[in-house]
């Protein structure tokens, strides 16, 4: 019966017409989608278009009829006393209920009038409504909920204690609890004037450094943040500057459309800052595999998918997972839009390559940050000048092909092919590691002198590898001879390798000098690439001469493929500009810079972080439909990235769309999803539950907002005349008289509306994981208020830390402050999350997550009785109260208590303690051997026990 | 419904329950609510679970034929070749290169080229009334081949150790799903109130490397996912009291800890906080139980010497032991990990002529241990026992890099067929499901799909796969997925 009651609440306006989307949508999908909706159309019909609905099934009649029910076939089947004829077929559910029946058979006859889904249109503002108690509105917000509760005849709760407000405030906004300072404060200024107090405290908390730390963690469990990489080997990786921005974007109030911007697409702003370049680690933090044996594209496409997904997820609050294989099942959503929106994500430098790449040096000291850019920048410049300057050497060069060659290794088989004009080698698929190539060429006939030639690596097949990449090579050492008519050998001086691409991530010269990887199509490729290599002087050449090429290939890749080239061509330049362009002062002044740039970039201490940066592009990637959403079985290409097609159309600012464009389309205020789907992420955190209670599914399969004209309204504002101000936007949560209600709740009130969704009563929210840990600290003085850093190894429980793959987990010994930091900055490895968070409800943050779902355990009890880091806690919380300048007992355990709880004890409640207090010190001065492992002293021991008792409390462990 | 509101809807059913509780929150732990079930109504099974008691047993859709399972994962996948599936062609290609149609179409993790054939590297021989293929690695476990059922032509489509694994105990190579474990612990809840309902053992020197993914509950709340038993500190996390706080202060804390949150429940009304009062208790008792449970001392010098087991030591004959243990506590889901089984011939531990002589070793005993022991305590008859690594192994010897020339020989991995054995909990003893073609690589008559082997199990535990289903992101999610799984008849009793 009272979930009867609860429906029945939340039904508001209740119009006489049957609308679409409220009334009709529900019925469909949960009774007919699973076999006519996106997924299946079983006798070709399906109830996500409004053309199939009026168009005829395969039976050839006609689905429905508007303003006919009685000859639309969806109510001849639904009505049927047929078991044949009978919709939904008895095997697959049951029969549709009378009222249902009803509500299908009215809106046809209305006409059948289709709507879109709410949140596929564009917000739009509304009035606050009048309220028949106006003392209570503080803000617009409460106008709102307070229309909503009288017309369904409730009162609000009455005004929480200010201890009571305080605790709830600061953790939502700092993630910690106040102090006793700033509870004494508070209580006192809140005599005077409570509003007043509420308002200037809310700007404290929002100006408090800590605002960040609480705000990326709740973005951290989105941005799926870890600092270890997943699957395989889950080996460790730094991303943890990107934290730091987040922290500080918070701190500073990025305006949110800029926050999704810069994490979406920060490398293609105009002139981006590093700090822009850095929040785009957001999308590098995919899951990646360097488990030996593992194909990396294949993990690459993965990780370019989760991408889409996740964006999508995010920023939009729509499930997109599905649509990988098989159009959305509930929401028009088509199969090929999610390819369509995957091109945003398909063109990126990143292939899953165990050195991480690419990576970006981001200095420690964020001071260097406009330092370090501007290097980076020049960087760029210089390598584009003299990939550009070569280039045009290249477009007066002839190159003539090699077309007599011999090859011999003796360990890979090598065969001659000609094709295409040339003679190349082709080797065997299980040449081995480290295979030293000889490849002997006959000098071409018109070839007088010789300045440089060109090796080009082919795919084994040039087609297929376009849409299935093939693996690639590195040319570890090459060497060059000139074998005379006479059969002696001379030795060509070798000066330069100019790669094919501007920014190659290993340096091609390498391949002269022997040292490790030097040039190559490394690790995935997908077409033929090249490389010119330069000799140091003219060397005259002529008939009957041969050239001899020794190419030392790579070694073992990930523990399984060998970096071998498997088919290459020579051809050979006898234009002097590639070796007179060596002296030239345009490149050699242009290389010098280079060199002096990354010097100077490498002096500046840094972290090698990952970060998105898109191929140039000549070397872009194909995007194909996966069939069925097997990336083994591709289908058509993809020529534009777009959006689907049920929302406001994408802009490009200048041609092809890109993800830059797609960024600035979510950042959008004209997007219908964007700031609904961020006002209500930030109403959840706070008041405990969203407006739309489904942060993850704003879709037709996800629940409707409580508050529709409320959500719309704030969302409007966020984005128009708010700026996108978040700290704004959360002072507007928080000084409403809603958020200030006391969460006292009677059983009455509680089977009315059980997750107050309607606010009867202020918020009562289980501490995060997080927050859990902090509280402790907090409580006992241990806390360090550090912001920013690498990662962090608080104390674990022994037999927990048995990695896989590193790193070592050192615990800075007791004392050490760095043992003492907050939660935010733990090591967060994917495959050992650290226990307390896991027990507490966090993610594991392999994926994007968009709500942790509280549960109540017999483990979260032992943790925070037994685990080594929360009774430090105690044990020094215990020193705390006995070392307190308070005298007595009651004292000393008020104190406890206030500092776990923020509240004042009271007497029923200090008797208990003092009870137990009493019995421990007893058995602890009768055991003194016991006493010593807790603290110097009996009553020290015994305050040890009253602090893990106040840590354990309900209290302690809610806002 | 989604799962929020289905929780929230959940408790407020339940709300009423705990007011009637608010003054007796003894022995709330133990009890749970007739509402809690298992609707039979046509469509997806819906399971109502009170958040309260959210590990209260449940009975399923139809009579189970297994109560419990134990299932033993070889980390790493066995070869099939060298132990269950005995091919005497195989043995006279050894050392010839290996044909081409074999290769064609075919992704491999390792093998790169021509690689050569490679023979069964020990002897065969029949054993039983059943005449089933063991080799000489496994002599003790041969001994019981008549209570054991082979499925020779298992098959995975992954072929990397990570998602294959995740495949195997989810249903998904991918991150996030709940395992088969979590899905029984949910859908049944479990017998001991006072242990988890489902527990992971792990040996080998290494945790699987997708580490709790593999015993996680995925979508499903976190209550039911899989609880680490750890050889080294406390046997499960936390259960141990800190230095210097003994049982009765725990006790006494306890009680003053539960009189105050009691109080504040009746200033708040909260029903989370009887909840919590609740889950206090239970904590409490599990640290008693779980001790109890998972100390082997106690175990009489007989059975140690059957087990081959160690106090005190990390070994997979030791979790053998408390396998047994914990099946006859009660426990629903028993997954036990051993690493090491990877031989690719790549080093002396991962290879067939080295360490995976000393893993078969290392098994033997134990597994032929446990199903005595389960046989003579009359556990057989009611508790799944399963064996199998996350795929097969390439009928061709490994050349990675490109070519031999190694001291150590191994196999790549295959996914295409390989072998696994379930015994009690009503599989039909002595007998061989499926077959393999002649060299072992691929399946000849009667594939058994990962999905298949999920759909089956889930049968024995009486529920149908099809309907088993958790509404998550709009979705009904399954164990099995959406492809089509069928479930082997043939091999239940």
């Amino acid at each position: 019966m009272p979930r009867l009651f609860i429906a029945l609440l939340l039904v508001s306006s209740l119009s006489a017409e049957v609308d679409f989307s409220r009334d009709v949508q529900p019925i469909l999908n949960k009774n007919c989608i699973a076999c006519h909706g996106g997924v299946k159309e079983a006798s070709e019909v399906s109830f996500i278009y409004r053309d199939q609905v009026l168009g005829k099934g395969e039976s050839g009649k006609i689905v429905v009829i508007p303003g006919d029910p009685d000859g639309s076939e969806m109510m001849v089947r639904i009505t049927s006393d047929d078991p044949e004829l009978l919709m939904p077929q008895p095997e697959h559910g049951p029969r549709l209920s009378d009222e249902d029946v009803k509500t299908l058979r009215n809106w046809i006859k209305e006409g059948a009038k289709w709507g879109e889904h709410w949140s596929f249109t564009s917000p739009k503002k509304h009035k606050a409504p009048n309220v028949k108690d106006s003392t209570w509105p503080v803000g617009k917000i409460d106008h709102f909920i307070l229309a909503k509760l009288e017309s369904n005849g409730l009162k609000p709760s009455a005004p929480a204690r200010p201890a009571e407000w305080l605790r709830r405030a600061s953790l939502d906004i700092i993630g910690l609890p106040p102090t006793i300072a700033e509870l004494d404060a508070f209580e006192v200024a809140a005599k005077n004037d409570y509003a007043q107090a509420i308002e200037k405290e809310t700007d404290r908390l929002l100006a408090s450094p800590h605002f960040g730390e609480r705000w990326a963690s709740v973005w951290m469990d989105l941005a799926r943040y870890a600092d270890s990489e997943g699957l395989g080997n889950d080996r460790k990786r730094d991303v943890w500057k990107f934290r730091e921005w987040l922290i500080n974007a918070f701190n500073q109030n990025l305006p949110y459309d800029q926050f999704v911007i810069e994490q979406l697409a920060g490398d293609a702003i105009p002139n981006a800052t590093l700090e822009q370049k850095i929040a785009t680690t957001f999308h590098r933090l995919t899951q990646a595999n360097s488990e030996g044996g593992t194909d990396d594209e294949e993990f690459r496409l993965i990780a370019a998918m989760d991408r889409n997904v996740t964006t999508w997820e995010v920023f939009q609050g729509i499930s997109m997972n599905c649509v990988q294989c098989h159009s959305h099942p509930y929401d028009p959503l088509k199969h090929e839009e999610y390819y369509n929106s995957l091109k945003f994500f398909n063109n990126t430098r990143d292939s899953d390559a165990t050195d991480n790449s690419p990576v970006l040096p981001i200095p420690l000291d964020p001071n260097k940050y406009a330092e370090a850019n501007n290097l980076l920048n020049k960087i760029d410049q210089l390598e584009q000048t003299i990939h550009d300057a070569w280039l045009e050497v290249d477009k007066s060069s002839v190159w003539h092909p090699v077309t007599q060659l011999s090859a011999s290794s003796n360990t890979a088989h090598l065969s001659i092919v000609e094709k295409d004009g040339f003679a190349e080698f082709r080797a065997s698929d299980n040449a081995k590691i480290n295979s030293i190539y000889t490849l002997t060429a006959q000098v071409p006939e018109k070839l007088k002198e010789f300045t440089a030639f060109r090796l080009t690596y082919l795919p084994k097949d040039e087609g297929k590898a376009l849409t299935d990449a093939e693996w690639g090579a590195s040319l570890n050492h090459i060497q060059v001879e000139k074998i005379g008519v006479d059969g002696k050998a001379q030795l060509v001086k070798l000066i330069d390798v100019i790669p094919d691409e501007a920014h190659p991530f290993f340096n091609p010269n390498k391949s002269l000098q022997k040292r490790g990887m030097g040039w190559g199509t490394y690790y995935k490729f997908f077409r033929p690439r090249h490389a010119t290599f330069v000799l140091s002087e003219v060397l005259p050449v002529g008939e009957g001469e041969k050239i001899r090429f020794t190419l030392q290939n790579g070694g073992m890749y990930m523990a399984s493929f060998a970096l071998v080239a498997k088919r290459g061509r020579i051809s050979l330049s006898d234009d002097s500009a590639w070796v007179t362009g060596q002296t030239d002062s345009k490149f050699v002044n242009a290389r010098s810079d280079l060199q002096q740039a990354r010097k100077q970039l490498n002096t500046i201490p840094h972290v090698n972080t990952l970060v998105i940066a898109e191929r140039d592009p000549e070397h872009s990637r194909v995007t194909n439909f996966f069939n069925r959403g097997n990336w083994l079985d591709k289908g058509q290409v993809i020529q534009t990235a777009s959006t689907p097609s049920v929302f406001p159309p994408m802009q490009a600012k200048a041609g092809k769309p890109n993800r830059l464009d797609f960024a600035r389309w979510i950042a959008s205020p004209k997007n219908p999803l964007t700031a609904r789907v961020f006002v209500n992420r930030l109403w959840l955190e706070v008041f405990g539950v969203g407006i739309v209670p489904t942060p993850e599914d704003f879709g037709s399969a996800g629940e409707k907002p409580t508050h529709p004209e409320l959500l719309d309204t704030l969302a409007v504002e966020f984005a128009t005349e708010m700026k996108w101000d978040i700290k704004a936007m959360l002072r507007r949560y928080l000084t409403s008289a809603a958020y200030r209600q006391s969460n006292k709740v009677s059983p009455k009130l509680h089977e009315l509306d059980a997750s107050n969704r309607l606010l009867t009563r202020g918020p009562r929210q289980r501490l995060t994981g997080e927050m859990a840990r902090d509280s402790a600290l907090l409580a006992s003085g241990l806390l360090s208020r550090k912001i920013h850093g690498p990662p962090t190894f608080p104390p674990l429980p022994p037999g927990v830390w048995r990695p896989f793959a590193g790193p070592k987990w050192k615990t800075p010994e007791p004392g050490d402050p760095e043992r003492y930091r907050r939660a935010v900055y733990t090591f967060w490895k994917r495959s050992i999350p650290y226990p307390t968070f896991i027990t507490f409800d966090a993610p594991t943050r392999e994926m994007c997550s968009k709500r942790r779902m509280p549960s109540n355990t017999p483990i979260q009890a032992l943790a925070v009785m037994n685990d080594p880091a929360f009774h430090e806690c105690a044990q020094v919380l215990g020193q705390r109260m006995l070392m307190c300048k308070e005298e007595s007992v009651h004292a000393k355990i008020a104190l406890g208590y206030r500092a776990t709880t923020s509240q004042r004890i009271t007497p029923e409640r200090l008797t208990e303690l003092r009870k137990l207090f009493d019995k421990l010190e007893q058995n602890f001065t009768d055991n003194p051997l016991q006493s010593k492992k807790l603290a110097e002293t009996a009553d020290g021991a015994a305050y040890a026990v009253i602090a893990s008792v106040l840590l354990n409390l309900d209290e302690a462990i809610t806002r | 419904m989604n799962l929020f509101e289905k929780l929230q809807a959940e408790k407020l059913q339940h709300s009423t329950r705990r007011e009637f509780l608010r003054d007796c929150t003894t022995g709330l732990g133990g009890m749970w609510l007739a509402s809690q079930g298992v609707s039979n109504a046509a469509g997806p099974l819906n399971i109502s679970r009170d958040p309260s008691s959210p590990l209260a047993p449940l009975s399923p859709s139809f009579a189970p034929t297994a109560k419990r399972v134990i299932y033993l994962h070889m980390v790493g996948a066995p070869s099939q070749l060298e132990l269950f599936d005995y091919k005497p062609t195989l043995e006279k290609y050894d050392g010839k290169e290996c044909p081409k149609e074999y290769l064609e179409g075919q992704r491999f993790a390792f093998i790169q080229g021509v690689p050569k054939m490679l023979g069964p590297q020990f002897k065969f021989s029949q054993h039983g009334q059943s005449g089933a293929w063991v080799s000489d690695r496994l002599p003790q476990l041969a001994k019981h081949a008549d209570k054991m059922c082979f499925i020779k032509t298992m098959q995975s489509d992954q072929f990397n150790h990570g998602p294959a694994q995740l495949l195997l105990q989810t249903g998904s190579p991918n991150l996030g799903h709940p395992t088969i474990g979590a899905w029984a612990t949910w859908g049944l809840g479990t017998d001991n109130q006072n242990l988890p309902g489902y527990m992971v053992l792990i040996s080998g020197g290494r945790i699987p490397r997708v580490g709790s993914s593999l015993w996680g509950s995925g979508y499903l709340p976190s209550v039911y996912q899989g609880v680490q038993c750890r050889s080294t500190g406390d046997p499960v996390l936390n259960a141990a009291n800190p230095a210097g706080i003994s049982s009765d202060i725990r006790r006494a804390a306890l009680d003053s800890l539960k009189n105050l949150n009691e109080r504040t429940f009746h200033e708040i009304g909260d029903p989370e906080t009887v909840t919590r009062i609740a889950q206090y208790e239970m904590a409490y008792r599990m640290q008693t139980s779980v001790p109890e449970t998972m100390s082997i001392d106690d175990e009489p010098a007989h059975i140690h010497e059957m087990y081959g087991t160690q106090p005190g030591k990390e070994s997979f004959a030791n979790n053998c032991l408390l396998a047994r243990r914990l099946a006859e506590d009660g426990v629903r889901f028993i997954q036990l990990h051993d690493w090491g089984w990877d031989s690719h011939g790549s080093s002396k531990s991962e290879a067939l002529n080295g360490g995976f002589q000393d893993k078969c070793r290392q098994i033997d005993k134990p597994i032929s241990a446990l199903l005595t022991d389960l046989d003579q305590r009359g556990m057989l008859d009611d508790t799944l026992v399963v064996w199998g690594g996350e795929f097969g192994r390439t009928p061709m010897l490994e050349n990675r890099g490109g070519g031999s020339g190694n001291k150590f020989t191994g196999r790549d991995h295959n996914p295409n067929a390989f072998t696994i054995w379930m015994a009690g909990g009503g599989v039909k003893p002595g007998m061989t499901y499926g077959e393999t073609d002649e060299m072992g690589y691929q399946v000849a008559k009667n594939p058994v799909h990962v999905r298949d082997l999920h759909a089956t199990m889930l049968e024995m535990f009486g529920f149908d796969a099809r309907r088993l289903s958790y509404n998550y992101q709009g979705l009904d999610q399954k164990l099995i997925g959406v492809k089509p799984a069928k479930v082997i008849k043939d091999i239940i009793a």
